[in-house]
C-alpha cells in the first residue's frame, strides 16, 4: 500500500511511465515542435491527470483567468445604476458593512456612461470601448460576492476559494485534474506582468496537491529570463554531453538499486523533459513569429509600455492554450500603481482609467484572436476582481471595497454571449438576486471543464479537501 | 431533498378547503405518493395530524379564514424555499436557534428572543432582516427577496402576524447534537485511542528488539532483512539523516580507517552529538510548527525575534530535552517557573518554546478582527493537535468532527485556553547575571541627584534674589521669570497660578487680595484631577501613583523596573550636554535607572463599550501604547488612533477613541518598549532592527470617559497648605522661593512631592534652573560614572512567544458553524474528552496551558509517545510505522508493526522521553543498516516494503540538498545560530515589500539559516518540497518535476558552486587526476569512483569539459540527489 495521504507520482511503474509519456516525450516532442512552422502546433501527447476522464463532456479545453487585480468597480463597468445619478450627493441610504477604511462617503455615479452595446444591448460602460464591441460574446456576472473586504485574504479566496495561505489554486487544481496536452509545458502559467497580487505567489500555489501543478511563473516583460532557470548555463552540445554522463551514471545507480530504482527512472525522465522545456517555453513565449497584424490588433508594440506589457501577455496566453497548456492566468502590469492597481480609493477617474485603457485593447484582440483560429469554442475567459467597489465614494473621487456584490465576466464556447446573470440592489451594493459565490464561480469554471467539483478532491492531513469545500453550486442558466 | 419536497406538498395540503387553486388535485395526488412511499416519517405524521386537524378545526370566522389564507399563500411558501434550510427541524444545523416550521418555533423565536411582534414590523428582527437594513444579518443570505415579498410580511405583522399552523407541534431537538455519544462510543474503539500494550519482543537471534520485532514479522511472508549495506552507503545515509550533511572526504577516510567492531555505534554516538545534529532536528520541528519570519498578507510584516526559535530548538535538541518537556515547553513554557535556562548562555529557554504559536498568518487590515482571533486560534489549535497529538482537532471548529471522536465542544475547550495566551516579546537575560549591573547603575544615579543639587546651589541663591526683586514694585523683572509668570497665568491648574496672578496684580495694580483669593478658588477647581468631579462620566481604570498597590490585574513584564517610582525620578539628558531631560512625578517607569530595560505592561481584559480611553504615558525610541482589540496582533493601519508611536520623555495625555465596530468586543491596553513590540511592520532588511535596546516607557492613570472631555489630574492638592498666611507681595516672594529651595532639597532626599516634580521641571525649562554641565565637572563625571556603570547592563536577547493573561475567561462559548457571529452554549475548559472521564470530570477549576500540558505528558496518555516513536521512526526509515505520521485518527493509516509501536513508545517513556536514546536504538539496529537492494520476492510481496526486508530510497531533502552542494564546494559555513540571511529575489518579481535580495550562495550558510518568509519563499528549496509555512508538515511531498532538473542545470547558485569546486581542482597541482576524480566523487557522492567510472570521467574531460563542468554533472546524477 501506498501512503493514501500522498501520491507517489514518482513512483509509477516504468510501464505506467511509458504508458503515459510514450508519445511526446523527450526527443520526439522536440522533433515535433521544431518540425511545424510556427514551432508550435498542437503538441504531442496528453498528460492524463488524477481524473481518468472527465465527468463529462468538457466545454472548455482550457482557461484564460484576466485577473483585475485590485478590485475593478462594477457600477463603473458592468453594472449601471441611474439610480446613484439620481441621488448622487446624498447619504447612502442602506445599512453598510464595515468598510476597510471607515471613511464613508456620499452617494458617488458612475463616472462613465453606459451605452446598450451590440445586438444583445448588454450595457457596458465607456471604460471598455474595445472589449465593448464584443458583447454579445460576454456573459457578465452581476452578483458575484465574495467573503472578504480585505485584498489578501480576498485574493486567496478569489484564487483557492479560502481565505488563508495554502489552498491549491483553481490552476492547481485544473492541472492536477485533468493534466496537460502538452508534457512539454506546465499545465499552470501565470503569466506575470509584474503585479503580483497581494497576498504573493500564495495565490498560485499547489498547496497541498503535489509540486508540479504550482502556477509556472513566465515573466512577460522582466528583465530575467521569461522562466526561472529556462536559459540553458551552457551550450546545447555541452549540455548534450553531460546529459550522456549523466545518463550513463543514473542507469548504473538504478541498476544497483534493483526494484528499488523506479523513482530514479522517473527522475531521468524528468531530466529530459527539463532539458526540452529549455527550448519549448522561450519558443511558446516568443511572439515575434506572429504577423505584424495579429501584433498590431494586440497592441504589442503600442507606445504605451504598459499597455504593450500586457498586449504581450494575452497574446502569450492564446499561444500557450494552441500549444495544450490547461489554465493560464494573466497579471495586470506593473507601473500602473505600487501595487493593487484596479484599488482605486481615490483618483479614481485616472487609475481606473488607466488600468482599463492597458487592458481593453488586448483582450478585445483575445476574443477576436481566439475566434478566428477556431480556439473559442475550446476556451474559457474568465475575468474578474476580488472584490468590486462601493457604490458609496471614498472622499470625493474614489470608493472603498464591495465584496458584497460586484461583476465579472465569462465568456467562450461554454457560456452564453450578450446576457447579464443576476443582480445587485438599486444602488449596486448588495448581490440580491441569483447571487453567485465565489464558490459558486469555482464549481462553474470546473464544470465547463468537464468536472465536477464535488468529485475532484484530494486527501491530505486526514480529509478529502476540493476546491470548493464543502460549498459551490453550478451557476447552470449561464451555460451555453 | 426529498424531505424538502415534501413540506412543499404540505403546505398545498393545508389550504383551507373552498380556496381555488388549479394546481391541487395533481398535488394531491402527488401527495398520496409521498404518503405511501414514506409510511413511518415522522413528517408524514406530521403533515396528516396536520391535515385532519385542520379539516377538524376550521374556523367559520371569515377573517380568521382571510388571514389564514394569505398566510399559506403569501407567508408559508416564503419561510418553506428561503429560510427553511438553516431554520426548521431538518436543517442541518438550526441557526440561531430560531425554527420557522413550527407555529411554537415561530413564537419562541431565535437566541436573541421573539423575531416577529405582532403589529409591530419596525420592531420585528424578521422583518428587519428581510428588508435588508436594519442591524440585524441580512436574511436570506443568498439575496433579497422581491419588494412585494416583503410588503407581504409587513402586511401580515401589521394584521397580527397570524399563523395558523397547529399548536402541537414542538420545536425538535437539535438533529446534530443526538447520536453524538454513541457516535463518539464507537469512534473510540480505533486503534490509538486503546492503552498502550506492553508487548514483549519475540524470540530471535538479533540482540535489537527492533530486529527482533521486524524479522519475526519478515518471517511469516516469508522474508528477511537483507545484508548490511556497505561502509561507504552507511556513512552518507547517517551523515544526512543525523545531521543533514555529507561527511567530509577526512571523515570518510577515518570512518573507513576505523576497523574496531565499534566503528558504526561509536559514529552514531559522535554524530548524535555533533552540533549539527541539532540543526537538523530544529529543521524536521520546523516544518511542524510551520516556522516562519513574516505574517504574510499585504505587508509579509515580520515577526520580530522568531529565529530565536529556531536556536531554541537546535539547542534544545543537541541537549536532548526530554520529550515531555519539550512539549510543556511548546504549550506554556512562559508558565514554567523557574525558566530552564541553556547552561551555556544563561538565556532562558522555556518561554521560546512558545513561539510556534505565532507563526500563523496575520491579515494586514482586517475589518472584522474577532474573525482573525478565531482564524489564529483555528491554526495553533490545529498546529498542537496535529504535531503532539496526531489528531485533527481543528476540523471540530463547525461541526463534531467526521471521523474521529472528536466533538464540536472539544475544538472549544481548547479555544478558551489558547486565547488566553498574548502575544509577547519575551526577554531571554538571566536576571542573576544582570541584576548586580542594575544595582550598581542605580546607585550611581542616586549619587547624581547629591551632584544635580550641588550644581544648582549657586543658582539657587541667585533665584531666591531673582524672586524677591521681582515682588519689589519698580524693579526691573528677570526675563525668565517674566516668562515662567506668563506660562503659569496662562494655567489655572499650575500650582504657581495664584502667585503669577498675584504678581500681575501687584504691577498692574490692582486688589492683590481679590485676584489671590480668586485664583487660589481657581487653582483648586481646576486643579482636581477631572475624574474626581460628580457629573463627569470619567472612571479612573488605573492608577500607578501609590506605592504597593499596583493596579489589579495587570501585568508587568521586565527586568528589574519597579512597579512603582516615588517623583523625582528622571531621564538623562539625549545630549552631553543637557544634564535631565525629564523630572518625573510618582508613577510606572521602565527607565528610572536605565531605558535598557525592555518592559511589557499590560491591563487586564476588559469589554468594549465606546467612548475614549485616555492615558497619562511616557515613552522613547518609538516605544507604543496600544489598544489591543480581541487580541489582534497584526499589522495596524486600522489601528492607527489607538496604537500611538510614543517620543516622548514626559508624560502626556494621550486619547485612544474606540472605535463604533469593536463595541461589545474584548480588548485590553498593552504599553511596550520599542523591542518589546510582538508584532511590527515591513522590514525588509534585519540589519534595520535597532540593535541599542533603548527605549523607556511610563504610565501613570487611565481613564475611561465619553468622547471629547477634558482630561486632566491633580496638581495642586498636596501644596494647599502652603498658601495660608500674611498676604503681601514680600511674604508671596518667599512662599515662591521657600517652595523653590523645599522641592531642591526633597529631591536630593527622594522626598519629592508630584507638584515638586512639576515645579522642577517647569522651573528647569524656563532656564531658572540650570540643566546643563561642563566637561570636568563633579557633575559631569558623576553623570560618566553611572553611565559606564549602565553600559555594563547587557542587552538582552530576545524572543516570540506568548504570555498568559490570568484574568481572562477561559469558559468559550461555541460558535455554531464555526461562525463567531452566532454563538452556541458554553464549553468550560478541560481536556478532550477522548482522554477519559477521569480527565473531563476531575476539572481543575481553570485549567490553564500549562495544566493541559502536563496531563497530556502522563505516562497513561495513549497517542503523545505513540506519535513522537513513530515520527522518529519516520525520520530515518522514511516512512513511519503508520506513514500519515500527523494523523492517529480514522483518517489515518492504522501502523504496519502495532506491537512494535506500542514498545517503542512505552521504551521511549522508560528512557526518560529521550530522543537520542530513541535515535540510537532504531541506527543501532540491522533493520537501519540494511542495504537498498531487495530481493525480488520482497517486491513482488511487499511492494512499497512496509515490511522492512530492505531500506528505502530516500530523495534528499531541499535543505540537506542544498548543504551538500556548499559541503562538497567547500564554502560551508559551519557556524550555529544567527540573524536570518535574506536570500536572492528573482528578477521581474516586485510584489508589494519585495525583501532585499541576499547573495546567491547564502554566505555558504546552512539552508535553516535562510529567511523564511511567508510570501517570499526561497526558490530552491520549495522547488524541492520545502513546505510553504503555513499548516503542519510531519511527512514533506517529494515531487518529480522539471524545475527540479532545471535548477541543477542551470540555477546560479548550483553553477556557481560547480565553479568553486571546479577550481579548487583545476588550480591543484600536487594531485594527479585520478587523485582528483577520487576525491572529487568522494566529496559529492561519498565513495571513489570505479575504473569504470574513472575513465568515464576522463573521457568527458577529453571532450572539452572543465572541472566544474564534471563537478555540475555529478551535482546533477540521482546518485546525489538520493540516499540508498
Amino acid at each position: 500500500m501506498q501512503n493514501p495521504s500522498i501520491p507517489y507520482h514518482h513512483l509509477l511503474s516504468r510501464r505506467q511511465w511509458l504508458a503515459r509519456h510514450a508519445a511526446g516525450f523527450g526527443q520526439l516532442a522536440m522533433a515535433g515542435l521544431l518540425a511545424s512552422p510556427t514551432g508550435g502546433g498542437k503538441a504531442s501527447a496528453e498528460t492524463s491527470g488524477a481524473l481518468a476522464e472527465p465527468h463529462f463532456k468538457p466545454r472548455a479545453k482550457h482557461v484564460i483567468f484576466l485577473f483585475m487585480d485590485g478590485g475593478m468597480s462594477q457600477v463603473d463597468t458592468f453594472d449601471p445604476k441611474p439610480r446613484l445619478a439620481t441621488d448622487a450627493g446624498k447619504p447612502f441610504p442602506m445599512r453598510i458593512d464595515a468598510t476597510q477604511f471607515d471613511q464613508i462617503g456620499k452617494i458617488l455615479p458612475s463616472l462613465w456612461p453606459f451605452r446598450p452595446r451590440g445586438q444583445s444591448g448588454l450595457p457596458i460602460s465607456d471604460l471598455f470601448p474595445h472589449l465593448a464591441r464584443h458583447a454579445d460574446d460576454l456573459c457578465v456576472i452581476r452578483s458575484l460576492t465574495s467573503e472578504f473586504p480585505e485584498h489578501a485574504q480576498a485574493c486567496y479566496f478569489v484564487h483557492t476559494g479560502s481565505g488563508v495561505q495554502g489552498r491549491p489554486s483553481v490552476g492547481a487544481w485544473a492541472s492536477y485534474g485533468l493534466g496537460t496536452e502538452n508534457s512539454n509545458l506546465p499545465g499552470f502559467v501565470v503569466l506575470n506582468g509584474g503585479m503580483i497580487p497581494l497576498g504573493g505567489v500564495g495565490c498560485y500555489a499547489s498547496g497541498f496537491l503535489p509540486a508540479e501543478h504550482t502556477g509556472a511563473f513566465f515573466h512577460v516583460g522582466g528583465q530575467g529570463p521569461i522562466v526561472e532557470n529556462i536559459t540553458p548555463a551552457h551550450s546545447s552540445a555541452k549540455q548534450r554531453m553531460s546529459l550522456d554522463f549523466i545518463r550513463s551514471a543514473d542507469h548504473e545507480f538504478r541498476h544497483r538499486l534493483g526494484d528499488e530504482g523506479q523513482a530514479v527512472e522517473s527522475a531521468v525522465r524528468t531530466m529530459e523533459l527539463a532539458a526540452n522545456m529549455q527550448s519549448a517555453v522561450p519558443e511558446a513565449a516568443d511572439v515575434a513569429t506572429e504577423s505584424a497584424a495579429t501584433k498590431a490588433l494586440y497592441g504589442v508594440d503600442s507606445a504605451d509600455p504598459i499597455m504593450a506589457r500586457y498586449a504581450k501577455e494575452a497574446l502569450i496566453a492564446r499561444r500557450l492554450i494552441e500549444r495544450g497548456v490547461r489554465f493560464v492566468e494573466l497579471t495586470m502590469v506593473n507601473g500602473l500603481r505600487f501595487v493593487s492597481p484596479w484599488d482605486s480609493h481615490g483618483s479614481m477617474r485616472e487609475e481606473h482609467g488607466r488600468c482599463a485603457r492597458s487592458v481593453d485593447q488586448p483582450i478585445g484582440a483575445l476574443i477576436h484572436d481566439l475566434k478566428s483560429r477556431g480556439l473559442w469554442q475550446d476556451t474559457l475567459l474568465v475575468c474578474s476582481s476580488e472584490f468590486g467597489r462601493t457604490p458609496f465614494g471614498q472622499g470625493t473621487d474614489g470608493r472603498d471595497h464591495n465584496p458584497q456584490g460586484f461583476s465579472c465576466w465569462l465568456a467562450g464556447g461554454a457560456v452564453k454571449g450578450g446576457m447579464a446573470y443576476g443582480a445587485t440592489d438599486e444602488f449596486g451594493y448588495r448581490a440580491v438576486s441569483d447571487v453567485v459565490t465565489m464558490h459558486d464561480l469555482h464549481a462553474t469554471i470546473l464544470h465547463a471543464m468537464g468536472v465536477d467539483h464535488t468529485r475532484l478532491t484530494y486527501r491530505f492531513g486526514g480529509r478529502d479537501y476540493r476546491l470548493t469545500d464543502v460549498f459551490g453550486n453550478v451557476v447552470k442558466p449561464i451555460l451555453a | 431533498m426529498a424531505v424538502k419536497a415534501g413540506l412543499r406538498y404540505l403546505i398545498i395540503l393545508t389550504y383551507p378547503n373552498g380556496v381555488a387553486n388549479p394546481g391541487l388535485p395533481p398535488i394531491m395526488k402527488k401527495l398520496f405518493r409521498v404518503y405511501k412511499s414514506w409510511p413511518s416519517s415522522a413528517l408524514c405524521r406530521f403533515a396528516m395530524a396536520n391535515f385532519t386537524l385542520l379539516l377538524w378545526t376550521q374556523q367559520p370566522n371569515y377573517a380568521q379564514d382571510q388571514k389564514t389564507t394569505f398566510f399559506e399563500s403569501k407567508i408559508r411558501p416564503v419561510l418553506v424555499n428561503n429560510c427553511f434550510e438553516c431554520h426548521s427541524s431538518t436543517s442541518k444545523f438550526i441557526k440561531g436557534g430560531l425554527q420557522l416550521d413550527t407555529k411554537a418555533g415561530l413564537a419562541k423565536g431565535g437566541d436573541g428572543g421573539a423575531v416577529v411582534v405582532a403589529g409591530k414590523p419596525e420592531e420585528s428582527p424578521l422583518f428587519l432582516a428581510i428588508r435588508y437594513q436594519g442591524d440585524t444579518e441580512n436574511m436570506p443570505p443568498k439575496g433579497k427577496l422581491a419588494d412585494s415579498v416583503i410588503n407581504d410580511f409587513k402586511t401580515w405583522i401589521l394584521d397580527g402576524a397570524h399563523d395558523p399552523r397547529a399548536i402541537s407541534s414542538q420545536p425538535s431537538q437539535n438533529l446534530v447534537q443526538s447520536g453524538w455519544q454513541e457516535t463518539f462510543k464507537k469512534r473510540l474503539d480505533w486503534w490509538s485511542f486503546q492503552p498502550i500494550q506492553k508487548a514483549q519482543p519475540p524470540e530471535s537471534h538479533y540482540q535489537n528488539p527492533v530486529d527482533k520485532f521486524i524479522s519475526d514479522r519478515l518471517k511469516s511472508n516469508p522474508l528477511q532483512l537483507s545484508a548490511e549495506a556497505d561502509r561507504e552507503t552507511l556513512l552518507r545515509r547517517l551523515y544526512f539523516d543525523l545531521l543533514g550533511l555529507p561527511p567530509t572526504e577526512l571523515e570518510i577516510e577515518s570512518f573507513l580507517n576505523d576497523k574496531s567492531p565499534e566503528a558504526y555505534t561509536n559514529l552514531v554516538d559522535r554524530l548524535l552529538n555533533s552540533p549539527h545534529y541539532g540543526e537538523r532536528m530544529a529543521r524536521r520541528w520546523m516544518d511542524l510548527t510551520h516556522y516562519t519570519e513574516t505574517v504574510g498578507s499585504e505587508q509579509d510584516a515580520l515577526i520580530p525575534y522568531s529565529w530565536a526559535f529556531r536556536d531554541y530548538l537546535i539547542r534544545a535538541f543537541n541537549q536532548d530535552l526530554p520529550y515531555n518537556q519539550l512539549l510543556q515547553e511548546h504549550l506554556a513554557g512562559d508558565l514554567m517557573h523557574p525558566a530552564r535556562r541553556d547552561p551555556a548562555t544563561g538565556l532562558a529557554q522555556s518561554p521560546v518554546g512558545t513561539s510556534w504559536m505565532r507563526f500563523v498568518e496575520y491579515y494586514h487590515s482586517p475589518v472584522d478582527v474577532k474573525n482573525e482571533e478565531v482564524s489564529v486560534i483555528d491554526n495553533q489549535v490545529d498546529t498542537f493537535g496535529k504535531t503532539f497529538l496526531g489528531l485533527t482537532i481543528a476540523c471540530a471548529r463547525c461541526h463534531d468532527h467526521k471521523f474521529d471522536p472528536i466533538g464540536t465542544d472539544d475544538f472549544y475547550k481548547l479555544y478558551g485556553t489558547f486565547r488566553t495566551a498574548r502575544a509577547t516579546v519575551h526577554s531571554l537575560a538571566d536576571p542573576n547575571a544582570i541584576k548586580p549591573k542594575v544595582l550598581l547603575a542605580d546607585a550611581k544615579k542616586h549619587l547624581l541627584k547629591t551632584q544635580i543639587d550641588v550644581s544648582w546651589a549657586d543658582a539657587l541663591a541667585k533665584l531666591s534674589r531673582t524672586i524677591a526683586d521681582a515682588f519689589v514694585p519698580g524693579k526691573p523683572l528677570d526675563p525668565n521669570l517674566a516668562k515662567f509668570f506668563q506660562a503659569a497665568a496662562a494655567s489655572p491648574q499650575k500650582w504657581a497660578y495664584p502667585i503669577a496672578m498675584a504678581h500681575q496684580a501687584m504691577t498692574t495694580k490692582t486688589d492683590l487680595k481679590t485676584t489671590w483669593t480668586k485664583a487660589v478658588q481657581a487653582l483648586a477647581e481646576q486643579g482636581l484631577a477631572s475624574w474626581k468631579k460628580p457629573g463627569n462620566k470619567q472612571t479612573l481604570l488605573a492608577d500607578f501613583s501609590n506605592p504597593g498597590r499596583f493596579p489589579k490585574g495587570w501585568t508587568l513584564n521586565t527586568t528589574f523596573t519597579p512597579e512603582f517610582s516615588k517623583a523625582g525620578s528622571f531621564r538623562l539628558g539625549s545630549k552631553p550636554e543637557q544634564v535631565m531631560e525629564a523630572i518625573r512625578p510618582s508613577g510606572f517607569y521602565s527607565d528610572s535607572i536605565s531605558d535598557k530595560l525592555g518592559t511589557t505592561l499590560r491591563s487586564p481584559e476588559f469589554k468594549l463599550t465606546g467612548g475614549t480611553f485616555s492615558v497619562l504615558v511616557s515613552g522613547t525610541s518609538n516605544a507604543r501604547l496600544r489598544l489591543v482589540v480581541d487580541n489582534f496582533q497584526g499589522v495596524d493601519i486600522l489601528f492607527g488612533g489607538v496604537t500611538p508611536i510614543l517620543n516622548s520623555p514626559r508624560l502626556t495625555w494621550l486619547r485612544l477613541p474606540v472605535r463604533d465596530i469593536w463595541k461589545g468586543q474584548q480588548a485590553y491596553l498593552e504599553l511596550v518598549t520599542r523591542d518589546e513590540m510582538p508584532s511590527t511592520t515591513v522590514i525588509r532588511d534585519l540589519n534595520q532592527l535597532p540593535r541599542d535596546g533603548r527605549s523607556g516607557v511610563g504610565m501613570k492613570y487611565v481613564v475611561h470617559h465619553e468622547n471629547n472631555e477634558k482630561v486632566n489630574e491633580d496638581s495642586a492638592a498636596l501644596t494647599a497648605p502652603a498658601w495660608i498666611g500674611e498676604l503681601s507681595p514680600a511674604a508671596i516672594a518667599f512662599q515662591l522661593a521657600r517652595s523653590i529651595h523645599e522641592a531642591v532639597l526633597a529631591f536630593e532626599f527622594d522626598q519629592l512631592t508630584d507638584t515638586q516634580a512639576a515645579l522642577l521641571q517647569d522651573l528647569i525649562d524656563h532656564q531658572l534652573l540650570p540643566n546643563s554641565t561642563t566637561a570636568g565637572s563633579q557633575l559631569s563625571q558623576a553623570i560618566q560614572a553611572f553611565r559606564a556603570a549602565e553600559e555594563k547592563i547587557d542587552l538582552s536577547p530576545r524572543s516570540v512567544g506568548v504570555s498568559e493573561n490570568a484574568k481572562s475567561e477561559l469558559t468559550q462559548q461555541v460558535f455554531i458553524r464555526g461562525d463567531h457571529k452566532h454563538l452556541g452554549p458554553a464549553t468550560p475548559p478541560g481536556a478532550l474528552q477522548l482522554f477519559g472521564p477521569k480527565n473531563t470530570s476531575g476539572l481543575n477549576p481553570s485549567p490553564s496551558r500549562l495544566q493541559l500540558a502536563e496531563s497530556l505528558t502522563e505516562p497513561g496518555n495513549p497517542l503523545v509517545s505513540r506519535v513522537i516513536a513513530n515520527r522518529i521512526w519516520s525520520w530515518y526509515f522514511g516512512q513511519g510505522l503508520f506513514s500519515t505520521v500527523d494523523n492517529v485518527g480514522h483518517m489515518g493509516e492504522p501502523p504496519s508493526h502495532p506491537e512494535l509501536l506500542d514498545w517503542l513508545a512505552l521504551q521511549f517513556q522508560s528512557d526518560d522521553w529521550s530522543i537520542k536514546k530513541m535515535t540510537r536504538l532504531l541506527l543501532t539496529s540491522q533493520a537501519y543498516r540494511q542495504q537498498s537492494l531487495g530481493s525480488k520476492q520482497a517486491h513482488q510481496v511487499d511492494p512499497t516494503n512496509r515490511l522492512l526486508s530492505h531500506a528505502s530510497l530516500k530523495r534528499l531533502d531541499a535543505e540537506s540538498l542544498r548543504d551538500a552542494i556548499l559541503t562538497a564546494s567547500g564554502r560551508l559555513d559551519r557556524t550555529l545560530y544567527g540573524l536570518p540571511l535574506p536570500t536572492p529575489q528573482p528578477p521581474g518579481l516586485t510584489d508589494d515589500k519585495k525583501p532585499i535580495s541576499g547573495p546567491v550562495d547564502g554566505m555558504g550558510r546552512r539552508s535553516l539559516y535562510l529567511n523564511v518568509r511567508k510570501n517570499f519563499p526561497v526558490e530552491f528549496l520549495e522547488i524541492f518540497d520545502r513546505p510553504r509555512p503555513t499548516l503542519t508538515v510531519g511527512k514533506r511531498n517529494v515531487s518529480n518535476q522539471p524545475a527540479q532538473a532545471l535548477a541543477l542545470m542551470n540555477d546560479p547558485f548550483v553553477k556557481g558552486e560547480a565553479e568553486r569546486l571546479g577550481q579548487l581542482f583545476a588550480a591543484n597541482a600536487t594531485m594527479d587526476e585520478t587523485a582528483k576524480m577520487k576525491s572529487i566523487y568522494r566529496r559529492i557522492l561519498g565513495r571513489l569512483p570505479t575504473e569504470n567510472e574513472i575513465q568515464r570521467a576522463k573521457s568527458y574531460l577529453k571532450a572539452g569539459n572543465q572541472w566544474s563542468d564534471l563537478a555540475q554533472a555529478l551535482f546533477e546524477t540521482k546518485e546525489f540527489l538520493y540516499l540508498d
